[in-house]
């Protein structure tokens, strides 16, 4: 069984949210920072 | 799991906001903004649609009749435009927005006000793109793909595209990042991953794909606008750049684009063969490993769309092996399907009739997507109507079908009243006949060599274009049926619709009065495995 259960709380739900949003936007940072590298 | 009663009781203390503008134009509400998203791409389908209209009359019989081969060339390629960015994305969008929090016990997505941004976009990007023909050089005329050095020798219809389609991407990776946020961190207690519905694990998996490639399309098509506005030569052989790299570029974001597009279709028919099969879905977990493979898969094919541009033997090979391997996974979903159906209870509804046509005209377009894969055969088929063919019969009867099989399974929910089964069923042999009427004789056409994208042909194409060209009239027009249908339903229809809707529909979303509150879970449900349609994996 994969773990992962998300949290109850409200605040580690908002805490949650906001780890995810800032991970992916790096993520896609790094994909434009990869991609702009090729030609920079 | 939550009682549907003692739910719809409390939630029925938050109703919609009242004023049409706060309720539309401010919504935060994730089934508001699912409804917004879903008219948005029925109105796109239809623009897209009459787009193909002309295309088809236009190519009744041969000769020029209607329209100027440059007007032509704009036609086909804002259709593919409208119908991929307009229509069957935004209609999953909106599927997703609609059923993810109520699939997984949620109150709303994660970040609701940048849900609303994200919907909102597309009408400014599609007002832009759609205006382009009003310019003095009209709309882009070179084909969706925007290859240059053709996409940046017409008008400036090109940097209208080029700024729609970083609106529409904006819009596509907010979208992508709520989603993810959603599904990772606001499901119900109890809802491990391995229980989620497929829909809500294809999606998950799309919103990856989404924010792993639209930067490299955004990138690419700003590449294109400094060479044709700003002197640089990224793709100009003159200037010393290369015009196949953006070919690259493009694919790069273009196969996963593919996948974006026909994943959440799988969801959705993972939904509704088990639900009509009175089954629970053979393999939950090779389903979910399959949609993972075929999403990795899609990073590692693209060059098999540029096999003519003279790569090297080896590339060549290596991208004909790997798309084939696609057939793997592809082949373990259709396998599960069929398998869930076998020795089930079936009963045929619209939305399981739409399902098993989906299965196996799907598949059709899978088959001669295998043929195309082959290097020495695509040498053959390379810009003809058999790939024509081939992607009408995985986006047509692939991806639209697999949307509108959807829009009847949770139509009831979504409005509390059932749709005419009797037109949802003539709406349905209607489609599948003309849609095989309109494709399939392309498959011929293009064997024969007739070419793509052009607004005449040889006298000796003349029969199966106008066979194709009847089927395709009546699969437009049969699909106002489907409109009709839903306004009876929404607006007219008597026939209430209870909360579990379909006698072997399993899962959350059908535990909350039909129609659903405008607020779900705001007290997070329990979940009761043996309620869940994947309770039972872990055993």
């Amino acid at each position: 069984m994969m773990e992962g259960q998300p949290g109850f709380d409200p605040a580690t739900r908002r805490a949650g949210v906001r780890r995810t949003v800032i991970i992916l936007i790096l993520v896609i940072a790094v994909i434009l920072g990869l991609f702009l590298s090729q030609f920079l | 799991m939550a009682h549907a009663s003692t739910q719809g009781h409390h939630d029925a203390h938050h109703e919609a906001p009242s004023g049409f503008f706060r309720r539309w134009f401010m919504s935060t509400n994730h089934k508001d903004i699912g409804t917004l998203y879903l008219i948005f791409a029925g109105l796109m389908f239809f623009i897209g649609g009459a787009m193909a209209m002309v295309i088809r009359a236009e190519l009744f019989e041969p000769g020029m009749q209607l329209v100027q081969p440059y007007f032509f060339n704009e036609l086909t390629t804002m259709h593919a435009l409208v119908m991929i960015f307009g229509a069957i994305m935004p209609a999953f969008v909106g599927l997703a927005n609609w059923m993810i929090p109520l699939m997984i016990g949620a109150p709303d997505m994660a970040l609701p006000r940048m849900n609303n941004m994200s919907f909102w976009l597309l009408p400014f990007a599609f007002t832009i793109l759609l205006s382009s023909f009003f310019l003095p050089g009209g709309a882009p005329a070179g084909g969706w793909t925007m290859y240059p050095p053709l996409s940046i020798q017409g008008g400036d219809g090109i940097a209208f595209l080029i700024f729609f389609v970083h609106l529409s991407g904006i819009s596509s990776i907010m979208g992508a990042i709520n989603i993810i946020a959603t599904i990772l961190n606001m499901r119900a207690p109890g809802m491990d991953l391995l229980k989620m519905p497929i829909f809500v694990w294809t999606w998950l998996i799309t919103a990856f794909l989404l924010i792993a490639v639209m930067p490299v399309l955004a990138g690419g098509v700003t590449m294109l606008l400094t060479d044709k506005y700003f002197g640089t030569s990224f793709f100009n052989a003159a200037g010393g750049g290369d015009p196949v790299l953006f070919q690259h570029v493009f694919w790069f974001f273009g196969h996963p684009e593919v996948y974006i597009m026909i994943l959440p279709a799988f969801g959705i028919i993972s939904e509704v063969i088990p639900t009509f099969s009175r089954k629970p879905l053979f393999g939950y977990k090779a389903m979910v490993y399959a949609t993972a493979s075929i999403a990795f898969l899609s990073f590692i094919v693209w060059a098999h769309h540029m096999f003519t541009t003279g790569l090297p033997l080896g590339a060549e090979l290596f991208f004909m092996y790997a798309t084939m391997l696609i057939a793997v996974p592809t082949g373990v979903k259709v396998f599960n399907w069929v398998t869930t159906m076998w020795g089930g209870s079936l009963t045929f509804e619209t939305p399981m009739l739409f399902a098993v046509a989906f299965v196996i005209l799907f598949t059709i377009g899978g088959f001669s997507g295998i043929m195309l894969a082959l290097v020495p055969a695509d040498f053959q088929y390379q810009d003809t109507y058999f790939v024509v063919a081939h992607f009408h019969y995985v986006l047509v009867t692939g991806a639209a079908f697999g949307i509108m099989a959807g829009v009847y399974f949770w139509l009831p929910k979504w409005s509390g009243h059932m749709y005419s089964e009797r037109w949802g069923k003539i709406h349905f042999w209607l489609s599948v006949i003309s849609v095989n009427v309109l494709f399939f004789p392309m498959h011929f056409l293009g064997l024969a060599g007739m070419p793509r994208r052009i607004p005449d042909y040889n006298v000796a194409f003349a029969d199966f274009n106008m066979i194709s060209s009847i089927g395709g009239f009546v699969f437009g027009a049969s699909q106002l049926i489907m409109v009709g249908n839903i306004i009876y339903t929404v607006f007219f229809a008597k026939r209430k619709a209870s909360d579990r809707v379909w006698e072997g529909a399993k899962g959350l979303e059908w535990t909350v009065p039909s129609p659903a509150p405008h607020h779900t879970f705001s007290v997070p449900p329990v979940i009761d495995d043996s309620l869940l349609a994947h309770g039972d994996v872990s055993h």
